[in-house]
């Protein structure tokens, strides 16, 4: 086209847009005849006026076009809307299940939403969080614990590190976390969340620091930072800065506020409520104490890596690099250089949910939990959706009329796939508002059973709307998406001659997605009985010893470490008190690892210690195997005599361990003695893990807890009489105490939390299966009532009438059973995995559970089964 | 049969006077002429297609052409239909004004 014809065609952009607006296929004569107008305009009044002419044109058309579009949408949608309520409203029942099921279903998919964002958000809020990454040592036994000195080094030395912190709790003897009580002038309390951190603690991590100077809070010798929530325990309204606080009401542990800082994040790994600096400590540690040299694995160190760094790169050059600090012997060091045992770099925003060895700060989450509960609450949301989808084309055939007549009337296929789609999410729309109720409702018991507090106020931040739209959303794709689809694609002739529908492709699509309903219920059921069953077998597990009516009381003082003999005394002059026994670390926690010697070098192990005294196996009731146990009257008794357990005892050569001199090598200190007994093994970690080598030994100054086994009816009167005993030998702290049969489940708490939430899911997941069905029988049974009548009249009995209908269902459980069945095998067998010691696999829970099933749908269908067995044929059969 | 509006008759007689001319343009033109107002194009499409509907017009498309931005012209014609109904205002026309006197000009 030359140049002169191309200036002669309207603006592109308007005729582009004319084009769209003008209806289908008439478009192509008008715009011609626009072109030619346009074209006379610009010969006699110039480039300027046709351009205005011509969009002037388009301009005129544009609010025709959008009024009308507008208006006949809004006439559609009216028309849309008012079926759909309609529809709600004519069958109330159905519309109840409906929306009483998916409201349930999406109650549960948001309470897990919540459990899931908040699991998956630990330690997200520092910045640079995905560069920060904590050393582990893993070895057979992989620990969280590494030397001081390395983060520093690590800095120092490689390039790819920019900056690292150590932080550490306190420790107390055993290495449990120790009690101080803590004075502000006449307020005094006692407190255990004591950690220890460097200098660059604030640098590292985002804990905003509220007052104070961040650069110089950790410098000064004999500071503290504190949390806000001490802070206000402490000091309510006054300045905190400069302020001293008083530890054990020891004037040299006197130490001066320099920082108050946020509370820590419920979402951090982990939680304290005093910070002291490693400047401080360092300083006043014995000079031969090798707890801040290469030589001590006891710190926790944390690095930050140069943006976009592979952890990988930085883990490589480890082993050469830590020649230079770590003497390995040759053997080690050929191990990490191989990779058997390493230095590996964990991502901080991964300790939440994927890491569990050793010595970590806080008990973890689990990533499988978080799977396992995500699938139960989806698996709910699924069922509630098949319900809906299910009894929605159940009664496609009331609908029927209706959609052939507007296609008929010039419907199209798409129009009436969104009709029906919206009638879906008004449904779940309406779901969604019941739904935000029961979540209100339930927050409570749910904070409950996650051990969390979330409260409505919680819910309003985290975009919750948003998440509400999206659950919404998902419902109506998979509850309407199919129905959807089949119902607009009916054919309206033969819909309108009034021939049958339902081809044998619904029904069996149908019939598939009720059996998915019972799979899904069977395997809920059968994932809570091995739960529980499991757990059953863990309490009853005989562990070696008796928890059993036996107190635990924190020794918080010195006074009482090293008078524990007369306390003990004084409390065993009371009738109820059977015996008593000081040791460092109650059975079913962390205990300290060490390596014991015997005959030469080359005969090492590394044994779990713990420290007790000579009533430790009375009180606990350990059965004595060989030798004899700990007494007052052999002197040698106190530190330089030991109790191993029996598998410890395996390892050594010897035909009995009796009398056979060892050597500890102990952190704190060295000991050589002799072993004068073995006990029989007994599980004193908790049954995830088999029993390790023990060795027990008498230690006063490591006694943490006092075990007090008693014998009462007066429970109440029992326990403030040992008040008054323990005030007399400690008058600084207070008195606690817990029982050691309730703190041992303790470590079964993510198994009883899955628990509770695989029995609540179970309950609601057949509860909302069970209303669908009932809906669902009522329409089949419905569709059944001529056969039924003219069965009867022909002389078919009650029951055989009840037979035809509920064999049907029965045949339905069946195969949901044989489906069902492997699928919770596999998953229940790869979850007792995680226990060393487990219950069987009782294939009793798959049968009671299946038949739980049969039962419950039994009666459920019955009941629409009987109504109908009952009927007078003559009723059912004279319409027509 | 519902008689012709007064744009429609403009238009049927435009159409059969302009024969093969009778295209959208034209017809605008020539009534615009004729009646001394300014037609806009949309004016003249909407009697258009409601004649058309009532197969008082029918429509052929002719070739492209440059200044049409290579687009086809839709040229009408009367049907049978368009004449009888032209024809029938034409004689309520006559016979409306035959009495009438005093009004018009002169005739010579």
């Amino acid at each position: 086209m030359s140049r002169i014809q191309k200036e002669k065609q309207p603006p592109k952009v308007a005729e582009y847009l004319l084009r769209k607006i003008l209806p289908d296929n008439t478009w192509e004569t008008p715009l011609g005849d626009f072109a030619e107008y346009y074209n006379m305009l610009l010969l006699q009044k110039g480039r300027m006026k046709a351009g205005f002419w011509y969009w002037g044109q388009l301009l005129n058309l544009i609010p025709r076009k959008i009024l009308n579009s507008l208006l006949w949408g809004f006439v559609m949608f009216n028309n849309y809307l008012k079926i759909a309520f309609r529809n709600l409203l004519k069958y109330k029942g159905f519309s109840f299940i409906n929306i009483v099921g998916l409201a349930l279903g999406m109650a549960c998919s948001l309470l897990i939403i919540l459990y899931v964002q908040f699991e998956t958000s630990y330690d997200s809020f520092h910045e640079n969080a995905d560069d920060i990454y904590r050393i582990d040592w893993i070895t057979d036994s992989p620990q969280t614990r590494t030397p001081y000195p390395m983060a520093r080094a690590l800095v120092r030395d490689l390039p790819e590190v920019i900056d690292a912190v150590t932080i550490s709790p306190m420790w107390g003897p055993g290495l449990t976390r120790p009690t101080f009580s803590v004075r502000y002038e006449d307020k005094l309390f006692d407190e255990t969340g004591f950690y220890q951190a460097d200098t660059s603690f604030f640098n590292m991590f985002s804990f905003k620091l509220l007052q104070g100077n961040k650069q110089t809070a950790l410098q000064t010798f004999g500071g503290i930072v504190i949390t806000e929530r001490i802070a206000h325990k402490y000091f309510g309204n006054e300045n905190p800065i400069g302020k001293r606080m008083m530890l054990n009401e020891n004037p040299d542990l006197s130490l001066e506020v320099t920082g108050v800082m946020e509370n820590i994040p419920d979402n951090s790994h982990f939680h304290f409520d005093f910070l002291i600096s490693y400047v401080t400590l360092i300083r006043v540690s014995s000079p031969e104490s090798e707890y801040y040299t290469w030589n001590d694995f006891g710190h926790y160190n944390y690095i930050k890596l140069k943006p976009g760094t592979d952890p990988k790169v930085v883990e490589a050059k480890i082993p050469d690099w830590s020649r230079q600090y770590i003497n390995w012997s040759e053997s080690t060091f050929e191990a990490l250089k191989k990779g058997t045992i390493s230095l590996r770099l964990k991502r901080l925003t991964g300790i939440h949910l994927y890491s569990n060895i050793k010595w970590e700060l806080e008990t973890n989450g689990d990533i499988t939990y978080v799977y396992v509960f995500s699938s139960a609450a989806f698996l709910i949301l699924l069922i509630a959706c098949v319900n809906f989808t299910n009894l929605t084309i159940a009664r496609a055939m009331k609908r029927s009329r209706e959609i052939g007549v507007r296609k008929v009337i010039g419907a199209a296929r798409k129009q009436l796939f969104w009709q029906f789609f919206g009638e879906t999410f008004l449904s779940s729309i309406v779901a969604l508002v019941v739904s935000t109720l029961f979540v209100i409702v339930l927050l409570p018991l749910f904070s409950q059973v996650i051990g969390r507090e979330i409260t409505p106020a919680t819910l309003v931040d985290n975009n919750f709307l948003l998440k509400l739209v999206f659950i919404a959303l998902v419902a109506t794709i998979i509850a309407g998406g199919y129905p959807a689809m089949f119902l607009s694609g009916m054919n309206p002739v033969t819909i309108l001659k009034g021939t049958k529908i339902e081809g044998s492709r619904i029904e069996s699509f149908s019939k598939g997605l009720v059996v998915f309903q019972f799979v899904v219920s069977i395997v809920l059921i059968i994932g809570a009985g091995i739960v529980s069953s499991q757990l059953d077998f863990l309490s009853n597990k005989n562990i070696g010893f008796k928890k059993d009516h036996v107190l635990v009381i924190p020794i918080k003082s010195d006074e009482i470490r090293t008078r524990y003999f007369e306390v003990k005394n004084e409390l065993k002059k009371h009738q109820f008190v059977q015996s008593a026994s000081a040791i460092s670390n109650i059975p079913g926690t962390n205990f300290n690892r060490n390596d014991i010697q015997w005959e030469s070098e080359e005969h090492r192990l590394l044994v779990s210690e713990m420290f007790a005294d000579e009533d430790f196996i009375s009180t606990l009731g350990i059965e004595l195997k060989e030798g004899r146990t700990f007494s007052r009257e052999f002197s040698t008794d106190n530190e330089a005599s030991f109790i191993v357990n029996e598998t410890a005892a395996r390892y050594f050569n010897w035909d009995t361990a009796i009398d056979k001199e060892i050597e500890w090598l102990g952190d704190m200190f060295q000991a050589k003695g002799n072993i004068i007994g073995v006990v029989k093994d007994f599980n004193f970690r908790s049954l995830h893990s088999t029993i390790e080598p023990l060795l027990i030994q008498v230690v006063p100054g490591a006694f943490n807890y006092m075990l007090v086994k008693i014998n009462t009816d007066n429970l109440n009167e029992a326990i403030s009489t040992l008040e008054s005993e323990w005030l007399n030998f400690d008058q600084v702290h207070e008195f606690e105490f817990s029982f050691l049969d309730e703190s041992m489940n303790k470590q079964y708490q993510a198994e009883m939390q899955m628990q509770t939430v695989f029995t609540y899911f179970t309950m609601v997941g057949i509860f909302i299966a069970c209303m669908g069905l009932f809906g669902l029988s009522a329409l089949n049974i419905q569709r059944k009532v001529k056969e039924i009548g003219i069965r009867k009249a022909m002389g078919a009995s009650v029951t055989s009438v009840l037979k035809l209908i509920v064999s049907e269902y029965i045949r339905m459980i069946v195969v949901a059973n044989i489906i069902a069945w492997p699928i919770a095998y596999y998953f229940m067998a790869s979850w007792l995995n995680k226990f060393a010691y487990r219950t069987e696999l009782n294939l009793l829970i798959f049968a009671l559970a299946g038949l739980m099933v049969l039962l419950v749908t039994t009666l459920t269908v019955m009941f629409q089964a009987v109504k109908a067995a009952l009927v007078n044929p003559v009723k059912c059969l004279k319409e027509e | 049969m519902k008689l012709l509006t007064r744009a429609e008759e403009l238009i049927l007689i435009s159409i059969w006077q302009l024969k093969e001319e009778a295209y959208c343009i034209p017809i605008r033109d020539r009534i615009s002429q004729l009646s001394g107002e300014e037609w806009s194009l949309g004016s003249i499409y909407m009697p258009l297609d409601r004649l058309s509907k009532r197969d008082l017009l029918s429509s052929y498309l002719t070739e492209s052409t440059p200044e049409r931005g290579g687009r086809h012209k839709r040229i009408y014609e009367l049907t049978e239909e368009g004449k009888i109904a032209l024809r029938k205002v034409w004689e309520v026309q006559n016979e409306m004004w035959k009495d009438v006197t005093g009004l018009l000009p002169e005739q010579k």
